[in-house]
């Protein structure tokens, strides 16, 4: 059931077995793994339900729709990183490309070994995934719905001996209609608001949406319910507030929100990983001409990866977006800007994200609200040259006539001699124009007060009732796109919760 | 978007409308008044919903954003230094300057321009006649028709 902000009349006092702020990748899964199991639950959201039949508009239109701030959220720091995410019943996972990785596993030994996280072993995992995977409809790509831009390139790597593959993705008879980051129109994207949480409503879960979390009730270091507000679809506050008094609270307002929040009140604020240990994922991608029509938008735009640069922290993948939304990024202004936009059919995409070195935080500055503070290391930069200088070297030697980049200095590449400038020549952190689409680590889990904001068991370090599951607990960065590592830490929750164990 | 005091919501209503005409030169100027893009366009639609966009940011970012359409236009110390509006300059000399903006190397100058120009040109390649000039009409209508199919299509 949704109750919606945008139509409450009057003040709402309820009681719950678990209150769920946030109905992401993280706050859905715990919420309807719960309600499952047998307890009442209420979800939180800030964002709107939106229908299927509602993502009709152009991608530009629904970024103003479906994500926060109308996606001008940006990092300050050197380079400025925007960081999108999504403000809707469903959260960032009604905009995200549906590619899905299992936590690789380096990295749960990295936390197992290193960070002293004992219990998140490979096998404690492996049903939990299954799970997952089940749930979301995880399989490979199609090669017949794949969007030019990918099938090209795994052309050239064929042609070159080198190995990529079809993407995971969560997709239930995908059409190839290359929307999935504003809002999937068939509803074959397995997001949220179309997998999960209709099996949570199904047991009962109640969602709020339009509702604004505001407070804990808090009793004795034990926080026993929260209070939020309604708004109006638009925005403006409806002056009617919702108390829901609830044992366990859970925290799935997402990576940006939830360090913030707890500091707005007065939570953990004593624990020095709180808003810290950030890391994002950085992004780029580089634009190839080629003489073929390519048109990139028509097809699933990520499909296809290689792992060819893995050892170096990076994970080639492939990204197309359509062209309202490439204008935006395209380096050049006047004449040149309406010839590339005139050529866009032309040309290919592809892309890369890096596990990240450098690390930042969340806080609240005057004026700007919540912020993220985030400078590019000398490490990274260093992967952002050799990323694309390796995917502009495949386009130029896969017959593209030319390749545009997003780095000051070398915006565009005609030879392969152009690429060895790029590779020789000066780069700084702010030279790069990057995104970033995975925030993680703002309440990193640790195995002390002294390492994270949570314990191995979600719980706030020093705090009852209170825990948190979405992607600020994730110890460390990933080098891979994070939904399913969010899904599998909230059922990991959710189990424990309900004293479960889940077994293959 | 963050609470606004009563001064930001003064500040945020006085600058709301103003510098229209500056937005309308600058959308011009990014496709070099070119007639082949400009003859897809309802400028004046383009420009309204830009503004409309704008006034809706964040506090931040709206100020931000109107502070740098001031100093494109007026040319201002430290950012640059023009005896001429940019408003008054002709069509190649605009088209130089705002290629010195963006390939500026102080970071915060290209920063600031990228930021607006991201707005506005995105703002411009939202018609729809002109994406479709650009060959983006099948997956648009294909969009489109989905919310006429019956629910259970969906
Ligand atoms: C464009 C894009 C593409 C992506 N593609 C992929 C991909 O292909 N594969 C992948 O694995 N990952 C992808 N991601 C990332 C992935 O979607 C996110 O990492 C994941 O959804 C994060 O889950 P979460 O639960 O932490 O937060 P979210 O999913 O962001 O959910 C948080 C929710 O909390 C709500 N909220 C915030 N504050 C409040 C408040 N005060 N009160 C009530 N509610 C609040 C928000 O509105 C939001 O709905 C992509 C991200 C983006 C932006
Ligand atoms: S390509 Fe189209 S149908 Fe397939 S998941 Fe993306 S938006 Fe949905």
């Amino acid at each position: 059931m949704i109750v919606d902000g945008d139509e409450v009349g009057n003040d709402i006092d309820e009681h719950f077995d678990a209150v769920v702020i946030g109905s992401g990748a993280g706050g859905a899964v715990v919420a309807k793994e719960l309600a499952e199991g047998g307890m009442r639950v209420a979800i939180i959201e800030d964002g709107a339900y939106h229908k299927l039949s509602s993502h009709t508009d152009l991608p530009y239109e629904a970024l103003g729709r479906l994500y926060r701030d109308k996606g001008f959220t940006t990092t300050l720091g050197k380079p400025a990183i925007p960081i999108p995410m999504g403000r809707a019943l469903g959260g960032t996972t009604v905009i995200n490309s549906g590619t899905c990785f299992r936590t690789p596993k380096s990295v749960l030994a990295h936390w197992n070994n290193d960070l002293d996280l004992k219990s998140l072993t490979e096998e404690s995992f492996s049903a939990i995934f299954d799970r997952v995977e089940k749930e979301i409809n995880v399989s490979e790509a199609d090669f017949s719905v794949m969007s030019r831009a990918n099938t090209i390139f795994h052309e050239i790597l064929t042609k070159k001996g080198v190995a990529g593959h079809p993407l995971k993705r969560n997709i239930r008879g995908c059409e190839g209609c290359g929307f999935c980051c504003y809002g999937c129109p068939t509803g074959a994207k397995q997001s949220m608001d179309v997998s999960y949480l209709p099996k949570a409503f199904i047991h009962g879960a109640k969602a709020y949406v339009n509702c604004t979390f505001e407070q804990f009730i808090i009793e004795n270091n034990r926080v026993t319910g929260i209070q939020a507000n309604f708004h109006r679809y638009a925005g403006a506050n409806n002056g009617h507030t919702l108390r829901i008094k609830a044992p366990r609270v859970i925290m799935a307002a997402g990576t940006f929100h939830t360090p913030q929040l707890l500091r707005d009140c007065g939570v953990a604020v004593e624990n020095r990983n709180l808003g810290r240990n950030l890391t994002l994922h950085p992004a780029t991608k580089v634009f190839a001409r080629f003489d073929e029509e390519i048109r990139g938008w028509e097809g699933t735009p990520q499909a296809y990866y290689s792992e060819v640069l893995k050892d170096q922290g990076i994970t080639l993948e492939g990204i197309f977006v359509p062209p309202d939304i490439a204008a935006m990024t395209v380096p050049f202004v006047g004449r040149r800007l309406n010839e590339f936009m005139r050529e866009y059919k032309h040309m290919a995409t592809f892309g890369f994200l890096i596990s990240d070195s450098s690390s930042g935080r969340v806080m609240k500055l005057p004026l700007l609200g919540t912020t993220v503070l985030y400078n590019l290391n000398k490490a990274d930069v260093e992967k952002f040259r050799k990323g694309v200088a390796y995917l502009a070297r495949v386009f130029l030697e896969g017959g593209a006539t030319k390749v545009y980049t997003l780095l000051h200095g070398y915006p565009e590449f005609s030879t392969l001699a152009d690429v060895e400038r790029l590779e020789n020549g000066p780069l700084k952190a702010e030279d790069i124009d990057c995104m970033a689409f995975h925030p993680l680590g703002s309440c990193r889990m640790g195995s002390t007060a002294e390492t994270g904001v949570v314990g191995d068991d979600f719980r706030v370090y020093g705090w009852e009732g209170l825990y948190i599951c979405d992607g600020s607990v994730i110890p460390s960065p990933l080098g891979v796109n994070p939904q399913v590592t969010i899904m599998a830490f909230a059922t990991r929750l959710a189990y424990q919760m309900l004293g479960k164990r889940l077994t293959q | 978007m963050t609470r606004m005091t009563l001064v930001q919501r003064l500040i945020y209503n006085f600058f709301s409308t103003r510098g229209r005409r500056m937005l309308k030169e600058l959308i011009i100027t990014m496709c070099a008044d070119d007639h082949a893009v400009l003859t897809h366009v309802r400028l004046q639609r383009v420009v309204l919903r830009t503004e409309k966009y704008i006034s809706e940011l964040p506090f931040f970012y709206f100020m931000t954003f109107k502070a740098t359409l001031y100093l494109i236009n007026y040319a201002l110390p430290p950012l640059s230094w023009k005896l001429k509006p940019f408003m008054w300059m002709p069509l190649e000399r605009r088209l130089q300057y705002l290629e010195e903006w963006q390939s500026s190397s102080f970071y915060y100058k290209r920063t600031l321009f990228k930021m607006v120009q991201c707005v506005c040109v995105s703002h411009l390649y939202s018609e729809r006649r002109l994406l479709i000039s650009i060959g983006f009409e099948k997956s648009m209508q294909h969009r489109q028709q989905r919310s006429e199919l019956p629910r259970e299509q969906q």
